[in-house]
């Protein structure tokens, strides 16, 4: 009786198995196959951007000093190649498993196909954000010197700061996290850093503004002081 | 040949008088105070030494508002007796045109080199219309080296006030001279005398005319290239220089950038020519020299050395980019200094210059961002130099600028083993 039952399940085993096997197959020669373009394509990029500068661009736009300073070792070219490498491995297994025909994962890869190009636009966001506000943070630091603006680095820092804070927004708004939430809170820590610094410059710059006006209108009547009179070229 | 940029009037003008030996040209902009004065010089000058010749004067205007191109064609000399022997055999012409392009000197000088060139000049000499003291003299020392001894290119050497062209003195002159091997001593000088051959050179390149060099950077464009294509180059003595005062709106930042950009970017252009150069030469000089008394000036060297301190407490996050250590530390501890006690090395200032000029080669950050950090930099220089040579003459002056030019040749080793790393 005990021989039928164990027979039997052996039987249905072998019968789920051959059901099963082709789809196992296909699952590993997707995973190998997957590696392996993702290899392929890891080398193509990375040796097309090195062929291309783009390091030397990374390097000229401050990318590569950001790696620097977060201890990266690999340049942007490589880094680049893994990403992609990482990213085409992450799509094999998903084809790979949705190719068991499992319910779960066949819903996750759809929900991460779908929310896949709003992950990649939040990064552009980001990176791009990240480059402005270096560009305008420093060319602001630089008219401002210029100019002999005594608060140069602190109202350079501040405008680098607000723009990173814009495109952090902006980034967090487009991978849809509590996106309410961050808006309200963005608006909020905005508007009252805003309002702060109206209030505190108002109330505690009362007498200097009161200063630098009276100034302004006694320096208006009086000659101005003459300007170097060599010429510089 | 590039595509005409004349107005109609300018080439019905142009037609008109078919041909002509030489073509003056004055780029202006409201300008109405000297306009007078120098085409009365400039007409004196023909009419004195080119009697026999065809000449022209262009007036290639920025779109002045103070009436600088009607003073211009109202401009006649009256008594040619009193300065000729004979009268001349043509009369001297002139057309009136504005320019075309980005507004600034190198757009009028395009416009100016196009009718030189359409009208088959053989020289065309190019003089500011801001001069004071232009003399009838400076168009025999800017043409006669062309029409007579086969020059290409004239360049200007004037006696001017010591504190008078710092760009030039303590970064365009002894830089050109390192890298070229030719001591032009005013290469941004802005009175030229130039051959026909070298003024269809110069209209070739047409893209150049959207660059700096459509504004201030002309002149280096100009003495660089003529420098570095072999054209035959020589120095004219033409006296003192004074010119009305700069607009104060003229921004030296902007000024210091459209200048020294060029400078730079030609390093790229000619960089096969001027890495060859083994030692500096000089020109062939014409013209009598003399000592001229020049008016003081005034200067707000507090103004200068705050510059330059708030710079370097500001700027380090721009300049460790570029500038080494060492260099940084060396700016610190000269920074302490008080305004009279201010001085800046020369050694140190050729090695910022060429790290300078190595940061815009290599692209270390935007072009503009190294150019324009570059000015706190240059007022220190500035004012080190004023410090230092406050009780000096002129020619004292002189041999601490040729002491700078030979720091800038002795350097010129680093330059070279670091351009191409």
């Amino acid at each position: 009786m005990s021989f039928i039952l164990i027979s039997s399940f052996f039987v249905q085993f072998w019968e789920r198995l051959k059901i099963l096997s082709p789809k196992v197959l296909e699952f590993l020669l997707i995973i190998v196959l997957g590696f392996v373009l993702a290899w392929i394509l890891k080398v193509v990029v990375r040796e097309i951007l090195k062929t291309v500068k783009f390091d030397s661009l990374c390097y000229r736009i401050g990318l590569s000093s950001a790696l620097a300073r977060a201890n990266v070792k690999r340049t942007p070219s490589e880094i680049t190649g893994l990403t992609v490498y990482c990213v085409v491995i992450f799509l094999t297994l998903l084809v790979s498993l949705s190719s068991l025909n499992i319910r779960a994962v066949d819903q996750m890869a759809s929900s991460f196909l779908v929310y896949l190009p709003r992950f990649l636009i939040a990064v552009l966001v980001l990176i791009f954000g990240y480059l402005l506000a270096g560009f305008v943070g420093r060319a602001i630091l630089i008219a401002l010197v210029n100019a002999q603006v005594k608060s140069a680095k602190p109202i350079s820092i501040a405008v680098h700061v607000l723009i990173l804070i814009l495109f952090l927004a902006m980034g967090i708004e487009q991978l849809g996290i509590a996106k309410g939430v961050v808006v309200a809170t963005f608006s909020i820590l905005f508007g009252g850093v805003v309002l702060a610094l109206a209030i505190a410059f108002g109330l505690g710059g009362k007498d200097m503004a009161k200063d630098f006006l009276e100034k302004r209108v006694k320096s208006s009547r009086e000659p101005k002081k003459k300007p170097d009179e060599f010429s510089h070229i | 040949m590039p595509k005409s940029i004349l107005i109609k009037e300018a080439k019905e003008k142009v037609k008109e008088y078919n041909k002509a030996d030489i073509v003056v040209g004055i780029p202006s902009y409201n300008n109405a105070r000297t306009i007078s004065h120098v085409v009365r010089a400039v007409s004196a000058g023909l009419a004195k030494y080119f009697s026999k010749y065809n000449c022209i004067i262009v007036n290639s205007d920025g779109g002045s508002k103070d009436g600088t191109p009607d003073l211009f064609k109202e401009t006649i000399v009256e008594d040619f007796d009193t300065i000729l022997m004979e009268h001349p055999v043509y009369p001297v012409h002139k057309i009136v045109t504005p320019y075309h392009g980005i507004p600034g000197k190198g757009s009028a000088f395009r416009t100016i080199f196009e009718i030189g060139h359409l009208l088959q000049a053989k020289v065309c000499a190019v003089v500011d219309s801001d001069l004071r003291s232009i003399t009838p003299e400076w168009l025999e020392a800017l043409i006669e080296p062309v029409l007579f001894h086969g020059f290409d290119f004239v360049a200007p050497l004037y006696q001017r006030h010591k504190y008078d062209g710092t760009i030039t003195n303590s970064i365009v002159y002894p830089l050109t001279r390192a890298l070229y091997g030719k001591r032009i001593r005013q290469p941004i000088g802005g009175e030229f005398g130039i051959s026909g051959n070298l003024v269809s050179f110069f209209l070739k390149n047409k893209k150049i005319y959207y660059t700096d060099v459509a504004r201030f950077g002309i002149d280096i464009w100009m003495t660089t290239t003529a420098v570095a294509c072999d054209f035959k180059i020589c120095q004219s003595f033409l006296g003192a220089k004074i010119h009305d005062p700069k607009d104060p709106g003229t921004d030296l930042v902007s000024m210091l950038s459209q200048v020294v950009g060029p400078v730079f970017n030609l390093m790229e252009t000619y960089n096969d020519s001027w890495s060859e150069v083994a030692n500096s030469v000089p020109v062939p000089e014409f013209g009598f020299k003399f000592e001229v008394a020049t008016d003081p000036v005034r200067v707000n060297l507090e103004r200068m050395v705050e510059s330059f301190k708030q710079g370097v407490s500001d700027l380090v996050s721009v300049w460790e980019k570029f500038l080494s250590g060492d260099v940084l530390s060396e700016l610190r501890r000269i920074a302490s200094y008080n305004v009279l006690e201010f001085r800046f090395p020369k050694e140190l200032w050729v090695r910022i210059i060429y790290d300078f000029s190595l940061a815009y080669h290599k692209k270390v950050l935007a072009k503009d961002h190294i150019l324009k950090s570059l000015t706190p930099l240059y007022l220190g220089r500035t004012a080190s130099f004023v410090n230092e040579t406050m009780e000096s003459t002129s020619s004292e002056v002189e041999e601490r600028i040729e002491s700078l030019c030979q720091e800038f040749e002795k350097q010129r080793s680093y330059l070279l083993s670091k351009w191409e790393k």
